[in-house]
């Protein structure tokens, strides 16, 4: 969350993390990833106060991605290799949310971000 | 006297109250159906006089001029000091306080809180006595014109709330525990926003507001309604459900505090911070609860807040 990170595009996060793409909006070459926030609680995530470009949750359910629409993100991460349903890349779609499925935890995958922001 | 102690004059009175006491004038408001009495009447004929016309005090007039007040104080003391039967000449007040008659009605007031009078003669320019005017007859131009002010600003408020005026007003459904739904509203309302250009952090604040109530009334009530109102200066969230209403509204308030069970919990939701986010991202916060009848909850965002968030 902190805005010391490097900007890295989205393109670069699906390849270190292994994304499934399940639903794509932008050219992820060109769209990046500054601040990102690991959460299960939208309420949580709702309280930030700053700009944030990217979702990291284990909680697959629409309002990972309602949340992360009204909050601006450009992308969502469900972890823990759940599954995403039909509906949420529906809804993903139609609120205009890059949304992606990983195998990794959401602790592990906050890992390999942060290494990816380190430029490590 | 009643208007002595309301102290109507003071620099941080309401301006329309002073609006009214400055823009009245004495002569719109005094009695100008004149009981009078010569000076050689007797106390004991003076009294009959004010009995007769229901007063409690008359000036004594000499050419249209007035050269004295007789009152019912001067009758008590005449009974007590047995000279009923004699003039008022030697028993009236000559030091009379009078008013002019274009006088504005904050001088009354001010004389009636300075002079232990229950009634002032009234002259016009000429010094001749055109009429009286008693604490009452102020009290009574003062209700009828605070009467008339609220009457009219009720109206502009009403008129505030226009649907010519609002540039905005839309009421969305929430259901009850209808998760598929819950966030369709809020999302709604993101899109008026977004559509219309508005500040970034701004349409954030409004739709987190939106989102969390909406959230609320799908996990803790039995369905409401979510309000949304935009006009020139603000947007205004107003969430409605008919109940069961909050136990502990201050609790309620506290970050952390949460009634949620588990099928909320996994929802990503019911941790005790919708209440206290949606305070958070509002510049005016109202809730009212009552157990059994529901619950409202007012969000007012400001266009062009201070607030960072």
């Amino acid at each position: 969350m902190s805005s010391d990170l490097k900007k890295v595009s989205f393109a670069e996060v699906v390849s270190r993390l292994e994304l499934g793409i399940v639903n794509q909006v932008s050219d992820l070459d060109s769209l990046y990833v500054q601040n990102l926030i690991l959460s299960d609680l939208m309420s949580d995530v709702l309280m930030v106060g700053h700009d944030v470009d990217l979702l990291v949750t284990s909680l697959a359910t629409d309002q990972s991605i309602r949340t992360a629409s009204i909050m601006d993100m450009s992308g969502v991460i469900i972890v823990n290799g759940k599954e995403v349903t039909e509906n949420m890349r529906a809804l993903a779609e139609e609120l205009g949310i890059n949304l992606f499925s990983s195998h990794h935890s959401k602790y592990h995958a906050g890992c390999l971000l942060y290494d990816l922001q380190e430029g490590r | 006297m009643p208007v002595k102690n309301i102290q109507l004059l003071q620099e941080n009175s309401p301006s329309i109250l002073l609006d009214v006491i400055y823009r009245s004038k004495i002569k719109d408001i005094m009695a100008t159906k004149l009981v009078t009495a010569p000076s050689t009447v007797t106390i004991k004929e003076a009294k009959s006089i004010m009995k007769e016309a229901e007063v409690t005090g008359i000036p004594i007039v000499e050419d249209n001029e007035i050269i004295g007040m007789i009152s019912i104080d001067d009758v008590f003391r005449a009974i007590d000091g047995d000279y009923m039967d004699e003039l008022v000449l030697n028993h009236m007040s000559t030091d009379v306080i009078v008013l002019e008659d274009d006088m504005p009605l904050a001088f009354g007031i001010t004389y009636f809180e300075k002079f232990k009078y229950g009634r002032f003669p009234v002259i016009d320019k000429n010094r001749k006595l055109v009429g009286i005017i008693t604490s009452r007859d102020i009290l009574h131009e003062l209700l009828f014109q605070l009467n008339h002010e609220v009457a009219r600003l009720e109206s502009e408020i009403r008129s505030d709330n226009d649907p010519d005026l609002t540039t905005l007003k839309e009421v969305f459904k929430i259901k009850k525990m209808d998760f598929a739904n819950a966030g369709k509203a809020s999302n709604e309302i993101k899109k008026l926003l977004k559509d219309r250009n508005f500040d970034p952090k701004f349409v954030r604040r409004v739709s987190v507001a939106a989102y969390e109530l909406e959230i609320n009334i799908a996990i803790h009530s039995d369905g409401g309604e979510l309000e949304f109102f935009l006009d020139k200066k603000k947007a205004v969230i107003v969430a409605r459900d008919s109940s069961p209403g909050i136990e502990n509204v201050e609790l309620a308030l506290k970050q952390g505090f949460s009634t949620a069970d588990n099928t909320i919990k996994s929802l990503g939701f019911g941790a005790g911070m919708g209440l206290p986010n949606v305070r958070r991202v509002s510049d005016e916060f109202n809730i009212t609860s009552e157990l059994g009848r529901g619950t409202i909850v007012q969000a007012v965002i400001l266009i062009d807040s201070q607030e960072g968030s």
